[in-house]
């Protein structure tokens, strides 16, 4: 385990109870350089991970509340014209921050997603003809609920293609609930903790995780997952070639957090379900058989060879 | 290991099916080989048996089986002239320096003995671990089965009866040790009530199985007889319609030739003060494919006990001696005669003996009913040649020209062949002998299973002498009286038996027994001054004649005796014991019948040693690999090919690695399995060493030492 990753993981678990893996997934995104789409119902601590993540980095932590008559502006920004000197100023919407959190990212009307997506995949924003770049690091955390359909805008394919992880936050377990409540029942946890890593500490994290190494068998069998799910008999439509640049990476930054400089089989097995899932679209009539996009990721996991061999060019 | 009464029972049962099964294979070996003893054999069984139910220690055992051994070999070859001591130390001493020479076919019976013994104790030994260990008879079972059969089919074992003992008692103990390994397999606590319940329809069935299937009618075979089918299709051995005879005293002998099987059944014991042949007839006219009698009725007769026999061979001239014979078969209603018979004894008043002059063939008689008398006793003056006598007869001119008949389309190269052998001898005795010797000298071979029948107009001898060169006595006999005739020698076929084996010594009388093996067909030859004198052309076979050396020490001819007599002399202990292996060394070539179940017993050893080796691979092939793969870690680049060697040791203990399952899951249930940490330590050294970019400087000898350790536990 990485020395520093290990720190901030320690440190979100003084707020966070028996969320370890989400905690890492997080930080495996941030590195990556990718966000997360947490998925699950209000009230299991999505805001308060975010929360902790960003107190423990030392960043701006910025929050959107995704509401049907949200507009693009209210995310990026507006342009307002200053009298004193007689030029329009650009006031930051709350996407300019170092982790932001979308809440209920599929209550707002497609054209807001849009905006949002956007400023994730190209880490800018364009107002007036102006770009402007958006603060390193750029992690967006956003959230769905699964419950409530009704009055939402789910989120096409290709919008969900942008988020590197989707992470399931589900309860904690009875004793770690009564441990939650322990904590909570006189002081606020999230107030106590402070950051343990500076801005410029992270980036070079980041910067060390794109060195870590992945062998060509590991590339193989990467691309081999990827194309078992275009020809999976459950699935409508397989991942994309960005899936496998995305698990990819994700598998190179979970090998860092695990104190590697390479990539094995087993970050790629580890980590598949949380990049693929969102990716692919599964038949009707399998939707309606009950199986789920874990359970097909799962088959696909089972039929590729794992490379125990140097790769051999064919 | 303990065992407890009722395991001890248990056992005591198996081993008595296992010991039933054991004498059926001691029972053709004692056969074929015609070695006696079968029940000091058969108690040795026993007590390896015995002493491993009892599960005595090590030491005990071991003393009283090679004790067992030395009794048996002192008991039976020391025959008092030595102690035991100088017997043993003695026969250790000659064993080991004839094995150090590599003389391996020198090594002397006791110690051949001592080698069966050795064998049936490592056979008993490994059953044992069959039944006990394994709880498995299977393999021992196919191997009897295996080896009956090869011995049924192609020996003239007869085992039909075996077999079908063999399966019944192989499928009971099959049986038995089933539920054995069911009850242990379950768990279930040792209850003889519940185990006779399971046990007891399993050997009912078997039995009433067994006992219906041995009195059903049963169908015609649906191959044909191995051997004959095998050579008839490759083209040897003549045409494989050709019947199998099994050699013993005939009286057609009008179509000679064809292959026969041996038959050591015992036909006549006989006590006599000399080593000799036994004539029974002589036949004189050759048809070209074998002989018949030509001589009419009116030289028949009767002699009463007292009358001389009218033999064509004079007795000599030394004391009448006498010959005890005991006749076994009673199919055989013939007396022997020692050549220089005087008288016979038949011990009942009544019987009187029918004597044909023509073929000179003695039949007892009692009230004109040929008889068999199982015993006579005979008077003998042996005939003495004197060698200066024979050296000047220079003619067979006297007596019957009978004995010159031949057949009218006689090859003549066979006449040419016969001028060409005796051209350069003068007198008869040299041209006769020099016949005798022709077959020795002239790569002539002793077969007895391989060997032709003359087909159409072919003749016997010309086919023999000219084509296949391999045959038995009547090949080397008839051909050369046909020889000896085509020169004008007058010659006969003598048919009857060879001097046996001898058995006992006592007070200068030996005791012979003479079996079916030893009928046995010969030459006389009539020389002027002489009469007839008996020749062995057979090779391998030697006919004591007396012959008076009666020449002065100057004379030149001495020189020529030893090419005549005695390259001879010093087979003659050989051959009495076995004519067969005699034929072997006296004509360097090794005769395949004889070794022929010795062959195939050596191919179902090597198949099961090939079976075993396969089904314990995983014990020894880890090592195999230790050694084979051993450099191949000093190198990181073949460090590779060593960890997928232990992959695929490890599928040999079930420990297989899925085709999902990463290295380090699959390490950490195999460590979980072998209770280490070792597999995880080597993996993520491979880890690194396959998905990483280069590798950093490990520890490889701490590597290979792991990697070491994991191979020997697979085997483990």
């Amino acid at each position: 385990m990485n020395e520093q990753i290990e720190k901030i993981i320690r440190n979100i678990e003084k707020v966070m109870i028996g969320k370890r893996e989400i905690a890492e997934l997080s930080i495996v995104s941030l590195l990556a350089g990718g966000h997360v789409l947490l998925e699950d119902v209000p009230g299991v601590g999505k805001t308060m991970m975010v929360r902790a993540l960003s107190k423990s980095l030392g960043t701006s932590f910025k929050r959107i509340q995704f509401t049907p008559d949200l507009l693009p502006s209210d995310v990026i920004g507006v342009s307002i014209y200053n009298p004193k000197t007689l030029q329009f100023e650009f006031r930051p919407g709350p996407i300019v921050g170092n982790i932001v959190l979308a809440d209920e990212i599929n209550r707002t009307s497609p054209k807001t997603q849009a905006a949002l997506l956007e400023s994730m995949e190209e880490a800018s924003i364009t107002v007036d003809g102006d770009t402007i770049q958006l603060p390193k690091p750029f992690f967006v955390m956003a959230t769905q609920n699964p419950i409530e359909y009704e009055g939402t805008y789910p989120l096409p394919e290709a919008q969900l293609d942008r988020f590197l992880l989707k992470i399931k936050m589900g309860y904690p377990t009875k004793e770690e609930e009564i441990e939650v409540l322990r904590r909570a029942e006189r002081t606020v946890p999230i107030d106590d903790i402070s950051a343990v890593l500076t801005i410029e500490q992270l980036m070079e994290l980041k910067r060390q995780v794109k060195e870590v190494h992945v062998e060509n068998n590991i590339k193989e069998y990467i691309v081999s997952l990827a194309q078992n799910t275009r020809h999976h008999h459950n699935v409508y439509l397989g991942v994309s070639p960005r899936a496998s640049i995305a698990l990819m990476r994700a598998a190179q930054s979970y090998a860092f957090m695990k104190g590697r400089d390479y990539v094995i089989p087993d970050d790629v097995q580890y980590l598949v379900k949380y990049v693929f899932s969102h990716r692919i679209i599964l038949k009707p009539e399998t939707r309606y058989e009950g199986i789920t996009e874990e359970q097909v990721i799962k088959s696909v996991l089972h039929y590729v060879h794992v490379p125990v061999k140097r790769y051999v060019p064919e | 290991m303990r065992r407890s009464t009722s395991e001890k029972i248990e056992f005591a049962i198996f081993y008595i099916i296992i010991f039933l099964i054991l004498r059926e294979w001691l029972l053709p070996i004692m056969e074929l080989t015609s070695t006696g003893y079968f029940m000091q054999f058969l108690l040795f069984m026993g007590i390896c048996l015995l002493l491993g139910i009892f599960s005595l220690p090590f030491a005990v055992s071991w003393f009283i089986k090679l004790a067992y051994i030395t009794w048996f070999n002192v008991s039976v070859y020391n025959d008092g002239q030595l102690t035991t001591v100088q017997f043993l130390s003695n026969e250790l001493k000659t064993n080991m320096n004839t094995i150090l020479a590599g003389e391996w076919i020198y090594v002397s019976d006791p110690f051949r003995t001592s080698l069966f013994f050795i064998l049936i104790w490592m056979l008993i030994y490994l059953i044992q671990h069959w039944v006990t260990v394994r709880y498995s008879i299977y393999y021992f079972l196919l191997l009897t089965v295996f080896f009956i059969g090869t011995l049924d089919a192609f020996t003239d074992y007869d085992g039909t009866m075996a077999i079908i003992k063999v399966m019944i008692l192989g499928l009971i103990l099959t049986a038995l040790l089933f539920i054995k390994r069911l009850m242990q397999a379950a768990n279930m606590q040792k209850d003889w009530t519940s185990y006779l319940v399971y046990a007891a329809p399993i050997i009912i069935f078997v039995t009433i199985a067994g006992i219906v299937a041995i009195y059903l009618p049963k169908s015609e075979p649906q191959w044909p007889d191995p051997v004959p089918y095998m050579k008839g299709v490759a083209g040897i051995g003549g045409s494989s319609t050709q019947p199998f005879a099994t050699v013993g005293y005939g009286d057609n002998d009008e179509s000679l030739g064809g292959p026969f099987f041996g038959d050591n059944t015992l036909v006549y014991q006989i006590q006599t003060p000399i080593r000799q042949y036994w004539r029974v007839e002589t036949k004189d006219f050759y048809t070209s494919k074998g002989w018949i009698h030509s001589a009419d009725e009116s030289l028949q007769q009767t002699l009463q006990m007292a009358d001389k026999i009218p033999l064509s061979i004079s007795p000599g001239k030394e004391d009448p001696q006498s010959v005890q014979v005991q006749a076994v078969n009673e199919d055989y209603r013939f007396l022997l005669q020692a050549y220089g018979i005087t008288s016979y004894e038949l011990y009942d008043p009544q019987s009187v003996i029918r004597f044909n002059g023509g073929n000179e063939k003695m039949i007892p008689v009692i009230n004109n009913n040929v008889v068999s008398p199982s015993s006579y006793e005979m008077t003998f003056q042996q005939p003495e040649y004197s060698y200066t006598a024979l050296k000047e007869s220079l003619s067979s001119t006297e007596n019957d020209s009978r004995y010159l008949q031949l057949p009218d389309d006689l090859p003549q190269r066979v006449a040419d062949l016969a001028y060409e052998i005796t051209d350069m001898y003068e007198s008869v005795y040299d041209k006769a002998r020099a016949v005798e010797g022709y077959f020795a000298r002239s790569g002539f071979q002793y077969e007895t299973t391989n060997v032709q029948v003359p087909s159409g107009n072919q003749d016997y001898v010309d086919q023999f002498l000219f084509e296949t060169k391999l045959g038995y006595c009547d090949n080397f006999s008839t051909s050369m009286v046909v020889l000896l005739r085509s020169v004008g020698i007058q010659a006969r076929w003598v048919k009857g038996f060879s001097s046996g084996e001898r058995i006992h010594e006592e007070d200068g009388m030996y005791t012979y027994q003479v079996t079916n093996n030893d009928a046995h067909s010969w030459v006389e030859a009539y020389i002027d001054g002489i009469g007839w004198m008996p020749f062995e052309p057979t090779i391998g076979f030697s006919n004591p004649v007396n012959i008076n050396y009666d020449v002065d020490v100057e004379m030149p001819e001495e020189e020529q005796l030893p090419e005549a007599e005695e390259p001879e002399a010093p087979q003659l202990e050989l051959e009495e014991q076995d004519p067969q292996q005699a034929t072997g060394d006296a004509t360097s070539s090794i005769n395949w019948s004889n070794f022929k179940w010795v062959v195939y017993g050596l191919l179902a050893i090597l198949l099961v040693g090939f079976i075993i080796l396969w089904r314990k691979r995983g014990k020894w092939q880890p090592k195999l690999a230790v050694k084979m793969n051993h450099s191949k870690l000093n190198r990181s680049d073949t460090f590779e090919e060593g960890y997928l060697v232990l992959l695929k040791q490890l599928e040999r203990i079930h420990l297989k690695r899925g085709q999902d399952e990463t290295l380090q899951q699959f390490a950490l249930r195999v460590d979980e399995q072998l209770d280490t940490t070792k597999m995880r330590e080597l993996t993520a050294f491979y880890e690194k060493l396959i998905y990483a970019k280069q590798t950093e400087q490990i520890d490889m000898t701490k590597m290979k030492e792991i990697w070491e350790y994991l191979i020997n536990r697979t085997s483990g």
